[in-house]
């Protein structure tokens, strides 16, 4: 399944005060914080100039459930693509590293290649070397 | 003035309900409801919500119905369903007195499984509900798991490669001496259950093989699914495949009831409810008699809800297969709730090499207060071959893969013999398993917390379990389970032989002294005043 996530290129302060304070931290609020932190597992072409960048833990958690991206914004003068992960609750008792991916349109800019970093939850930072047919990926820090 | 039937009948009734309300203040003044923390800023308005889910955990009634005996599903269940009758008629009509009820309180569903309610509240709704009589505990409905955005095989995947042949589990378990010299016990004609993220049941190896499915989040019956994949493969290390290609499955003539539950503590509990009577008619032999339970709950201030509804499971005759836990990596006592329960068949996990694995939960147990022997014993959890959602098959590890083992176990065991109870499979399975010894010395007797009494033996257990029965039936007297077992273990077959103990009722009553096991404190209505 590739699932395509419309990026918050306006009013993004606004969008991100919304989702801090009224949709996180909610009285039923579920959403789970880890010191696991996360690694770009995989990067491929998709179809009509997308990428897929699969995340995933670098560590095993003890209760395992596949994450979803909570927030992702691109700064197109840093070519920076900021991504935050969203970890819900997990009653499940199977240890594994969690799984994730990100499925983007490319800009205009950047379909015929190009260089982009990716910081994962603030903490993360890596090169992502778009080529024709080839994609590198590297942890810068 | 001449006094009517309906007169009568009104002062009768006022006067009970003074009587009632005497009661209930002598009862408030004894012990005050308590609280679930997380509920406090709610009812202090201090958050933006207008309203939310709790559950309302009810003491038991003043005229409580006599307690029925122990695995007689028919009594057990008219008891639960009788004492959830009265306990609510108490707690909504005060609601109702005081303007409440559908207006503040809008209860959404009862559980007769623990004598609970579910209700949506409102700030004042919950201050309501707090002082209402015959109330014991109220619990935020917490989420248990969110709904997978992302999850699920790749198409690409393909059947394993690794599929033909034996898997490593199954002569760990001695599951290859039962193929061998066993053939006819593959679980045929024994019903077990599962509740978890749902299960494909379209899934090549599992067609035919899902009796019932129950969408707790509905309520209803439904064609199964899975939300994630986490259950298809669970069914499929209890039920899948067969005993000549498709070697996944522990008892893969057994049929199951599945649920799909694992969304919030409602739901579970409406899912273990929902077990203990599928069809709604308590006439038919529908129950599981053994369920797996790869979950845990861990958060709420105590887990008594499920501790009720693991302990009228046990009572109806059903044995609650639960995993430990996947926090050994944390050490000692890291046993997760709500696994620690004395009824629980605890299992932990080993390796390929037949070690416990690092991240298996260690014991001992805590419940309410003291210690319990948890786990119980091991079954096979790392790298374990089984279906996955879209007819393909993966690898996974837990202990979530290791209880499924158990409860394939006890299907073969009921199918050699359909008349032992829970503890009696319990005790089979603890007696026969493969004794281990870690070198730290921790051993207390027979049990030691990594372990516990040792690796699940199916062939040994199905042997002792075929010889009881032979027995039994044949009126000889047996002394000690010991002449039958090449573990030097000992079980006193008079257990096995005697009638079930009687049911103590307050097993399935709330406690308010369940402090000391690790979550966070009660608090009280006195909690709602700002400070």
């Amino acid at each position: 399944m590739h699932k395509k996530v419309r990026p918050w290129r306006m009013h993004s302060a606004c969008a991100y005060f919304f989702l801090v304070t009224c949709l996180i931290p909610s009285m039923a609020s579920t959403a789970q914080t880890t010191s696991t932190s996360q690694t770009i597992s995989g990067v491929s072409f998709g179809d009509q100039g997308s990428i897929r960048i699969d995340l995933e833990d670098t560590a095993e958690v003890e209760n395992a459930c596949d994450f979803s991206i909570g927030q992702f914004e691109y700064f197109s003068r840093l070519q920076l693509l900021a991504i935050k992960t969203y970890f819900g609750p997990c009653a499940v008792d199977r240890i594994a590293k969690r799984k994730g991916h990100l499925g983007w349109t490319l800009p205009a800019e950047l379909r015929g290649g190009g260089v982009i970093y990716a910081l994962i939850n603030d903490k993360d930072l890596f090169e992502i070397s778009l080529k024709e047919n080839k994609i590198t990926t590297r942890l810068v820090q | 003035m001449k006094m009517t039937l309906r007169n009568r009948s009104w002062r009768k009734l006022r006067l009970g309900a003074a009587l009632v309300l005497t009661l209930s203040i002598n009862l408030q003044a004894q012990a005050a409801v308590m609280i679930d923390p997380d509920l406090v800023p709610f009812g202090r308005g201090e958050t933006d919500a207008e309203s939310v889910f709790v559950i309302a955990a009810m003491s038991a009634p003043a005229n409580e119905p006599p307690a029925p005996t122990r695995y007689d599903q028919l009594a057990v269940l008219a008891f639960l369903r009788a004492r959830l009758y009265e306990s609510w008629n108490n707690v909504a009509g005060h609601l109702y007195q005081t303007g409440h009820l559908e207006q503040t309180v809008r209860p959404v569903a009862a559980h007769w499984i623990n004598n609970t309610f579910t209700a949506e509240v409102t700030p004042d709704g919950l201050r309501a509900l707090a002082r209402t009589p015959g109330i014991a505990k109220i619990y935020f409905n917490r989420d248990v798991l969110e709904e997978p955005t992302i999850n699920g095989p790749n198409p690409d995947d393909g059947p394993d490669p690794e599929l033909v042949g034996m898997p490593y589990d199954f002569p760990e378990m001695g599951l290859d001496l039962v193929m061998k010299e066993m053939p006819q016990i593959t679980g045929k004609g024994v019903v077990v259950g599962a509740i978890d993220t749902g299960v494909d049941g379209h899934h090549p190896a599992l067609q035919g093989k899902i009796l019932t499915f129950f969408d707790a989040r509905t309520g209803q019956i439904t064609e199964p699914y899975d939300r994630d994949d986490h259950g298809t493969h669970t069914a499929g290390t209890i039920v899948g495949g067969d005993r000549s290609r498709t070697l996944i499955g522990v008892a893969p003539e057994a049929k199951l009831v599945a649920s799909a539950a694992l969304s919030s503590y409602d739901h579970m509990l409406r899912a273990m409810e929902f077990m203990l009577d599928p069809d709604s008619d308590p006439n038919t032999a529908d129950m599981p008699r053994a369920i797996n339970n790869s979950w845990n709950c861990e958060g709420a201030p105590d887990v008594e809800l499920f501790y009720k509804a693991i302990s009228a499971w046990e009572a109806a005759g059903i044995l609650p297969v639960f995993s430990a836990g996947n926090s050994g990596r944390r050490g000692m006592g890291t046993i997760t709730k709500p696994h620690e329960h004395p009824f629980v068949l605890a299992v932990g996990a080993t390796g390929p090499d037949g070690r416990i694995a690092d991240f298996s939960s260690r014991g001992p147990g805590r419940f309410r207060g003291q210690n319990t022997q948890k786990p119980d014993l091991t079954a096979p959890g790392v790298d374990i071959e089984s279906t996955m959602p879209g007819g393909t098959f993966g690898k996974m590890s837990g202990t979530s893969m290791a209880a499924p083992h158990i409860t394939g176990a006890a299907a073969l065991l009921l199918q050699v013999d359909p008349a032992l109870t829970p503890i009696q499979l319990k005790e089979l399975m603890m007696a026969t398993a493969t004794p281990m010894s870690e070198e730290d010395g921790r051993d207390e007797g027979n049990w030691n917390p990594h372990y516990g009494v040792g690796k699940t033996n199916i062939y040994r257990a199905l042997q002792a379990a075929g010889e009881i029965r032979r027995r039994r039936l044949s009126g000889s007297v047996i002394d000690l389970m010991a002449t039958i077992l090449t573990s030097p273990r000992e079980i006193v077959v008079s257990k096995f032989l005697a009638k079930p103990p009687k049911l103590d009722i307050a097993e399935l009553a709330y406690s308010t002294d369940t402090q000391g096991d690790g979550g966070p404190d009660w608090a009280t209505s006195a909690d709602f005043e700002k400070p």
